[in-house]
């Protein structure tokens, strides 16, 4: 019935810090980031294919930059915004799992 | 013929069908650690209780050679029988005879068992372990699936349905027990999801093992949809004939009185157990046991979501329903996953005509983009939603905190709680004293000379004057406070004095709930 004070941890709600058990999942959360949309990352594990911009390239915002081929569907990676292509981190055919860097856009 | 060969025919052919899927077969689902489908029902049901239908039923399967082949009962074994000597309908799904692979006359003999228990108002237990569709039967057993699926929604509600989970149960499959009151799975031995590991590495190249993706402790920490968890096929027959102390038999019925006895006091001491600041944290379980008869309390979904507690106990032999904020976890709060959990057991005492107690102390809603973004407005609503719309007695006891939003969801009097009861400690108020005070004096702190000892100094003002129970007591919200120790007393007769409550809510075909 006692509380054993080691397996506590500290949660912030409101101006209070509660000791208090965190739960696996609590501890699983990641922290949110702001998109960058000069990174375009892979928003589904899948297969990139038709690859039509290379380093350099000016691009208007809604071009098409490659597909992401991915649960039988051609997914389109738009071009952000107006801009130059940067790097490009991937070849036709590859396979890239989710949030991984694919291309990014430079803006004008 | 005569008479004694015709039953020594019978008896030849009842031998038969027994042995389900052949010795080999059998041998082999006992090298997994799992009892055969006929020895699991023998294993649940009261002795010499279980009598079995459609032992004979064969499949009707042509294509793909399905006609050269005999399934023994079609792979499910049905039946009814008793527990704790109460009437129950009960399948168990034989993976020894075709891997329990559902076809049309498989799905047949559990909806003819389904309707049985519907039509005699008992309870369905199911037993699954099953590799999934039949593929030779196609459309059929797609066919079987829904006409389950169809059953298991007519009869939420109505009888208390439990899915026992030992051994796969993939695909569609997994729809019946999520459609069912309780899902109980066994460590090692049960498997669920929709899509398995190898289809997911085909498709998304992520790798995972099934029991990392759907095993037993998978489900009863992470996704909440197992119920309860055990180590062992028999602790889980157990823990499913203890649940059935607690419940009653259909939503007319109330669940069985047992002798009343008190609590274990001298184990279970209210004031030791409860720290009287309010950040201390302590097990609210505990504190349940030192109202409860003989100090029990049989949890529910005790590995996931921890931050709420939710189980049932007895009061004075009767069974009541307990929801309570765990300031052992997470401090306590509501969140996506704690709401979700107490909704829905909520729901499922209203329908069973199971009283609630709900004990309250928590600091509000868990802050976070994750949880915003996960859905905290429509989740948290079903909290609101089910306590709302609850006809059962329901009471209230708050401990300590109950700030804002918080305050209004733990079945507060606007929510039509009928008595709300409230420790000399409790602290009902819009928020917590210290942001209160930061709005409410902004300008006196801000112009202060000192900021820091002016904010102390309305923070303490604010407690001494708010974070009490007395400001809610004034308008009423809270119908008596009350010491620690005549808790008991004052929510049995609570319990005793609701018990003719009805209540008749607007006519409709059914509410929109936020599900």
């Amino acid at each position: 019935m006692d509380i054993d004070n080691s397996e506590l941890d500290s949660l912030r709600i409101g101006d209070v810090y509660y000791p208090t058990k965190l739960t696996e999942s609590f501890k699983k959360r990641v922290a949110y980031k702001t998109p960058d949309l000069s990174d375009q990352l892979s928003f589904i594990p899948g297969t990139i294919s038709d690859i039509r911009v290379k380093t350099g390239d000016k691009v208007k915002e809604g071009d098409i930059l490659m597909h992401l081929e991915a649960m039988k569907m051609k997914n389109r990676v738009l071009a952000p915004f107006d801009g130059i292509v940067g790097v490009i981190n991937v070849k036709e055919g590859e396979i890239v799992p989710k949030n991984f860097l694919m291309v990014t856009v430079k803006k004008n | 013929m005569s008479l004694l060969s015709k039953t020594r025919e019978l008896r030849k052919r009842m031998g038969e069908a027994a042995k389900g899927g052949g010795d080999k077969a059998i041998e082999k689902q006992v090298s997994m650690g799992k009892l055969t489908a006929r020895e699991r029902i023998i294993e649940l049901l009261d002795a010499k209780s279980f009598y079995e239908y459609d032992l004979f039923v064969k499949h009707a399967a042509k294509d793909f050679d399905m006609d050269k082949k005999d399934l023994a009962g079609d792979g499910v074994i049905i039946g009814t029988g008793t527990i704790n000597g109460h009437p129950i309908c009960i399948y168990a799904q034989d993976f020894t005879v075709a891997g329990g692979s559902l076809g049309y006359m498989h799905a047949r003999k559990i909806t003819k068992i389904m309707d049985h228990a519907m039509k005699l108002k008992v309870p369905i237990i199911g037993i699954n372990d099953s590799g999934g569709a039949r593929i030779q039967e196609g459309v059929n057993s797609l066919a079987g699936y829904g006409e389950i699926f169809y059953r298991n929604t007519l009869a939420s509600g109505v009888i208390p349905q439990i899915s026992v989970i030992l051994g796969p149960c993939a695909g569609g499959a997994v729809y019946s027990p999520a459609l069912t009151d309780y899902v109980f799975v066994v460590d090692k031995i049960s498997k669920m999801f929709i899509t398995g590991p190898e289809v997911i590495k085909s498709v998304l190249g992520e790798e995972i093992s099934m029991e990392a993706l759907g095993g037993a402790k998978v489900h009863a920490e992470t996704t909440g949809n197992a119920h309860f968890f055990s180590e062992s096929e028999k602790d889980c027959f157990d823990s499913i004939k203890e649940l059935f102390t607690y419940i009653p038999w259909n939503n007319t019925k109330k669940a069985d009185a047992f002798p009343p006895k008190p609590p274990k006091t001298r184990t279970y001491k209210i004031n030791n157990i409860f720290p009287s600041d309010p950040i201390t944290p302590y097990d609210v379980r505990d504190i349940v046991r030192s109202i409860s008869d003989d100090s029990k309390f049989f949890e529910i979904q005790g590995l996931w979501a921890a931050n709420i507690v939710i189980g049932f106990a007895r009061l004075n032999g009767e069974t009541i329903g307990i929801v309570a904020n765990q300031p052992l976890v997470l401090a306590g709060v509501l969140d996506v996953d704690s709401s979700d959990k107490a909704a829905r057991f909520i729901r499922y005492c209203d329908a069973f005509n199971i009283p609630l107690l709900t004990i309250v102390d928590l600091p509000g809603y868990l802050p976070g983009v994750d949880q915003e973004h996960a859905g905290v407005i429509r989740h948290g609503a079903k909290l609101l939603y089910a306590y709302s719309e609850a006809t059962v007695p329901k009471i209230t006891l708050i401990t300590r905190k109950a700030y804002g939003g918080g305050y209004i969801a733990m079945c507060s009097s606007h929510l039509k709680a009928d008595f709300v009861f409230a420790w000399p400690t409790a602290e009902i108020a819009v928020m917590g004293p210290t942001g209160a005070a930061n709005i409410i004096f902004r300008k006196e702190i801000a112009q202060a000379d000192d900021p820091d000892a002016m904010r102390e100094q309305k923070v303490e003002e604010y407690k001494q004057a708010y974070a009490n129970p007395y400001v809610a007591a004034a308008y009423g919200y809270i119908d008596s406070v009350i010491e620690l120790k005549e808790t008991r007393k004052f929510i049995l007769h609570a319990l005793d004095i609701s018990k003719s409550k009805s209540i008749v809510l607007p006519e409709r075909k059914h509410g929109v709930p936020p599900f």
